[in-house]
């Protein structure tokens, strides 16, 4: 009966699991076929595999595209995190006027939809003239960024008993040596789960990068966008593209996945 | 080295007075036990003096200093928590660095102490543990180890041995206790076992709802409680209080009970009846002064058996006077006889070693 329940349980992770990996699957498949293969019905799924679509993507601006994205995601996360955790330890520990409404307010940036501010942060940054720089995209997802962030790391802080923190201050650490030494390290957790999920988030954002860059500073998503060509869709080029921009996170996720599972289970550490 | 006094500390938290104008002085190299049920604040006043606290009037000296502004890092105080509070992603070694660390110590000083350390604790092979990875015992015996590797000027230990089992605390107990004299570091030593307070406070300092009840050596907070709370919680099984009232009989004073009427001594009549705010008084009686008769003798008073405890040698007896229960203790083997259950016995009070209280103060009265 045991045995039953476990065959099942594993059966259903596997049909999930294949549900989900199935387009992935896909992707993968088609970077490697050519465009005859590609389009043929039913789908072959044994085929010769080409190298010519990831070829064809090194030739074209996408390495440009990525270091783009790279650079400007990056960016995000670093600063992000960074003010991101100095906030969230204030609003943690210490008494603020006015707490709540502060915390509701940070909160209150990430609804935002960005369809609303896409006309307005078109016009502040052509007056500035940072259109097409790397920088203007780094401003408007910070702004997205660390609002996530300060929300997500205060749950952290909160979490951690603040007799260490006094244990620390008694051992004769001043307060900025107690968050680093003793705070930060105990919200490692929290903040991989934060920089993951702020990379993707500048990784993945198409509506502002499509307004705000037209070639210099132009992010991977709108440069794949535009595969989409009066000659019909290069799918192979497409998703060789895809498959290529989806290995930074797929590789940070990996090295962090420890510090990534506890940080999902958020509660229960201890 | 340091003294430590306490002056009239108030601490509020959210309009709640947790220290009612507090005073403790300890002295230098003294070892002060503050004992009392939780929630009397024992906590309040170890984070008062480690700066972790800021009382909202009254002062806080270190050898005569005011300390009130002084930053709890520059108190070079070492403190137990009671939750331990281990960094956790340290092992023990790593624990025991971090405060020299801060200090400044060499190297080679900093693997001498922790290695003198270890060999102190019996921590041998857990030293590359992760707190996780220690049972509470050893966990809070870590804590222990980081405060003492500091050599601070003051410890403070909320409950250290609070996670110990009953023998281990016992050991300890002991451990601590002549560590701290070979040291002569100023301690305050908070528990809520009084039989640990007595074992090990050189002054114990008894605390209820705020307010210190009485500070003095273990033997004078046990013989002459200055509370009806310090005589009531001081001592196992419990004093046993009885309501009479002061009569005044020719020459001599006298509380008359429903039972029994008890003749106070006269060198304390006076004070006795000077000090009374009201006739109404509670008499209390330590079980190991009511002694237990077969046969009536003299004035003594019928009872019952109810309940027996033995102690190892000693036998703790319940006994049912009227409607009162009194609990009374006596070796076994110089008891005269073997109690049984329901057995009718008869009592008397050793009335020299009376504790005559002030019904509305709750004040000894002597």
């Amino acid at each position: 009966m045991k045995v039953l329940k476990r065959a099942l349980g594993i059966a259903l992770a596997l049909l999930v699991a294949a549900v989900f990996l199935f387009p992935l699957l896909w992707v993968v498949l088609s970077s490697f076929k050519t465009k005859l293969e590609l389009l043929a019905v039913p789908p072959v799924f044994i085929f010769k595999p080409t190298l010519q679509n990831y070829i064809n993507a090194f030739r074209s601006d996408f390495p440009l595209q990525v270091r783009n994205s790279l650079i400007i995601a990056v960016s995000t996360t670093v600063i992000s995190i960074t003010l991101g955790s100095l906030t969230a330890y204030g609003f943690s520990r210490y008494t603020i006027k006015g707490s709540d409404f502060l915390q509701f307010w940070i909160l209150s940036l990430r609804m935002l939809p960005a369809i609303a501010v896409v006309v307005p942060f078109y016009l502040v940054f052509r007056t500035l003239g940072l259109l097409d720089r790397h920088i203007a995209l780094i401003l408007v997802y910070c702004l997205f960024n660390i609002s996530f962030a300060v929300w997500v790391l205060k749950g952290f802080f909160d979490e951690i008993p603040l007799e260490l923190e006094e244990a620390a201050m008694l051992d004769g650490y001043s307060p900025p040596q107690v968050f680093l030494k003793v705070s930060l390290p105990l919200a490692r957790a929290g903040l991989a789960t934060t920089a993951i999920f702020c990379l993707i988030q500048s990784l993945n954002e198409f509506l502002l990068a499509v307004s705000l860059t037209t070639r210099v500073a132009e992010t991977a998503p709108v440069g794949l966008s535009k595969v989409q060509t009066l000659m019909g869709v290069d799918w192979g080029l497409l998703s060789a593209g895809s498959i290529v921009f989806m290995l930074p996170v797929v590789i940070f996720t990996v090295i962090v996945r420890n510090e990534l599972v506890r940080g999902m289970s958020f509660g229960r550490m201890r | 080295m340091a003294s430590i006094r306490l002056e009239n500390v108030t601490v509020r938290y959210e309009h709640y007075d947790v220290l009612k104008g507090i005073n403790l002085t300890v002295d230098d190299g003294e070892l002060c036990a503050l004992v009392g049920p939780s929630g009397c604040g024992k906590t309040s006043v170890l984070r008062v003096i480690a700066g972790l606290t800021r009382p909202v009037a009254g002062n806080v000296y270190m050898d005569g200093q005011l300390v009130n502004d002084v930053p709890p890092g520059e108190r070079d105080i070492a403190m137990v928590f009671q939750r331990f509070a281990l960094y956790p992603y340290m092992t023990t070694r790593e624990n025991w660095a971090f405060p020299l660390l801060a200090a400044g110590l060499p190297q080679k000083e900093i693997e001498a102490r922790i290695n003198a350390m270890s060999e102190f604790l019996s921590m041998g092979p857990l030293m590359d543990r992760y707190p996780k990875q220690l049972s509470g015992g050893q966990q809070q015996r870590v804590a222990v180890g980081r405060a003492l590797v500091r050599r601070a000027k003051v410890f403070l230990m909320d409950e250290p041995l609070g996670s110990q089992d009953a023998k281990m605390r016992v050991e300890m107990r002991a451990k601590l206790k002549k560590l701290q004299m070979d040291l002569g570091i100023t301690t305050v030593y908070v528990t809520h076992d009084q039989v640990e307070a007595q074992a090990i406070g050189d002054k114990v300092a008894v605390m209820e709802a705020g307010i210190i009840h009485q500070v003095g050596s273990p033997e004078e907070i046990y013989d002459k409680p200055a509370t009806l709370f310090v005589a009531g919680f001081v001592g196992t099984p419990g004093m046993n209080f009885l309501h009479g009232s002061l009569q005044r009989e020719d020459d001599h004073l006298f509380i008359r009970h429903p039972l029994f009427k008890l003749a106070v001594p006269p060198a304390l009549a006076a004070n006795v009846e000077a000090g009374a705010s009201s006739q109404e008084v509670i008499v209390g009686f330590r079980p190991e002064h009511i002694r237990l008769h077969q046969i009536a003798e003299g004035d003594a008073i019928p009872a019952e058996i109810y309940v027996l405890e033995p102690q190892s040698n000693k036998l703790v007896v319940s006994l049912k006077l009227g409607q009162e229960i009194l609990k009374m203790q006596a070796d076994r083997d110089r008891l005269g006889f073997e109690p049984r259950l329901g057995q009718k016995v008869f009592v008397t009070f050793e009335q020299e070693f009376a504790h005559i209280f002030d019904k509305a103060t709750g004040r000894r009265m002597d």
